[in-house]
């Protein structure tokens, strides 16, 4: 199967000029609606993702392990369904925004105390990223 | 570049198609969402941009929403027995439809 993508057409020749080159500085948020996610990434380090659980996909380091960032899935369900069971969540959404933390700590919860390990190493490592760094995810009106 | 190349080469060239999340727990709506799975003849360093031979025992994956919008893609551990297919292909979707 050869490669027939055309990297001179103008889809490529778009995406090429929005290419930053600036040196990396994290972690940065990027907020998706199309696709009801939020990515978290920590530096521009080769990763592989690995899925922690139906909420979290990290993404990790080939090399050392370390975590390079997250994509958090789902979240208008997430948050309806928080603020369905614990109505005290919608005090944590400040102007249609709240910070990822929340969500890391919630979706920890969810598990029992006996969940393996790594997850729980891998979400509060998370917890504690977003903590530090006071990230904020924002919502579509509708989510809340 | 992946999204330049990889991503278009894997719609293109699919090795799998799976539709929506398994999800037993969670009032999650992605029944019609599909995943489709590529093994690519090279991938790109993410720091450098520079093309690279594919990363050894991983899959490409690229994630459509009922619209039809690319919304992720990333590589990712292959299955051990399946090495065209992600690890844990068998419990993170609902159905394999190619």
């Amino acid at each position: 199967m050869a490669n027939e993508i055309d990297l001179n057409d103008a889809f490529a020749r778009e995406l090429t000029a929005r290419v930053r080159t600036e040196p990396w500085s994290g972690p940065k948020v990027f907020p998706n609606p199309d696709g009801d996610c939020v990515e978290l990434l920590l530096s521009n380090d080769n990763y592989r993702a690995e899925r922690l659980d139906s909420l979290v996909t990290v993404y990790v380091n080939r090399e050392n392990g370390e975590l390079v960032g997250a994509l958090v899935k789902g979240v208008r369900s997430f948050i309806r369904k928080m603020v369905e069971r614990v109505p005290g969540f919608e005090i944590e959404i400040m102007d249609g925004k709240v910070k990822l933390e929340y969500l890391f700590t919630a979706g920890l919860w969810s598990h029992d105390a006996g969940a393996n390990r790594i997850l729980v190493q891998r979400y509060r490592k998370l917890r504690e990223i977003a903590e530090d760094a006071n990230l904020e995810v924002e919502l579509e009106p509708e989510a809340v | 570049m992946e999204l330049a190349d990889t991503v278009r080469w894997a719609l293109l060239h699919p090795r799998a198609v799976f539709r929506g999340v398994r999800d037993l727990e969670r009032d999650v709506s992605e029944d019609r969402w599909l995943c489709y799975v590529a093994t690519p003849t090279h991938a790109y360093d993410q720091k450098t941009g520079e093309k690279r031979p594919p990363w050894p025992g991983e899959v490409f994956l690229v994630f459509v929403t009922e619209e039809r919008v690319v919304y992720n893609w990333y590589w990712c551990e292959s299955d051990r027995h399946e090495s065209h297919l992600p690890a844990d292909y068998e419990t993170r979707f609902l159905e394999k439809v190619l």
